[in-house]
């Protein structure tokens, strides 16, 4: 496997997850469609990241690479950091509106 | 509590020390180190996928009939609508983590494990810090549980 199109394809998968999760919170059609696939929508979201992850990596093996395998760069170690950041002041902003 | 919940932090625990090992061994990495590490990351992804599949059996059979209502029911809500909403959502990032350290250090050899090493020791430093805050936030809904029912009383 292409490491460097995995860990693009990687973080792409994290702000994902971070996006759908505010887009269910925010619109009930978002929210209603993920449950539709998995039961509950944190399982729709699951199995929606894991098929984005490998539609990701292909697309990505459609381009060359322009680096060597080893130079990864930073985007998936501050993927987690931003996302995660983002949804917990998404989380209690949303919780003090109420 | 719930066996089923006791079972996921066990899973969940032990892929956290995985990211953990991964992250201690890169810190001055060698052949045995990598051949450690490798093995590790095999459980570790074992570990987090079993306590993904635990936590969501929780979820079904217990928490969303019994401790979702009596959490929100009471004056600690934010313990689900905050800490239990980020917790289930952030959780999502570790299978993928775990996957990615997994693929990455059966690739690496030891020629090239050096420029591998900042990136390797960057994610298993994010998945250990995520795993402990996921214990985290874990216990914080317990005690908002604990709350709710001892308000109920």
């Amino acid at each position: 496997m292409n490491l460097q199109r995995l860990s693009t394809a990687t973080a792409v998968v994290v702000y994902y997850i971070a996006a759908a999760t505010i887009l269910t919170e925010m619109f009930k059609p978002v929210k209603k469609a993920f449950t539709a696939i998995g039961g509950y929508h944190w399982i729709g979201k699951g199995i929606t990241a894991v098929l984005l992850l490998i539609i990701v990596y292909l697309a990505l093996s459609k381009f060359p690479n322009k680096s060597a395998d080893e130079e990864m760069g930073k985007g998936l170690i501050y993927a987690p950091i931003v996302s995660g950041v983002f949804m917990g002041i998404f989380f209690v902003v949303h919780f003090l509106n109420r | 509590m719930h066996w089923l919940a006791g079972i996921h932090a066990f899973f969940g625990e032990i892929g956290v020390v995985c990211f953990l090992w991964i992250l201690v061994e890169f810190m001055s990495p060698n052949k045995e180190g990598l051949c450690r590490s490798q093995k590790v990351s095999s459980i570790g992804l074992g570990a987090i996928l079993l306590a993904w599949l635990m936590g969501g059996m929780y979820y079904f059979n217990f928490y969303s009939s019994q401790v979702k209502p009596t959490i929100k029911g009471s004056d600690f809500n934010w313990a689900h609508i905050v800490v239990m909403e980020l917790k289930e959502h952030v959780f999502l990032f570790l299978p993928f983590l775990a996957f990615f350290l997994w693929i990455t250090l059966k690739q690496t050899t030891e020629d090239n494990m050096q420029k591998r090493r900042s990136h390797i020791l960057g994610v298993s430093l994010i998945g250990t810090l995520i795993g402990f805050a996921m214990a985290f936030m874990g216990a914080l809904v317990s005690y908002g549980y604990r709350l709710g029912l001892e308000a109920k009383l």
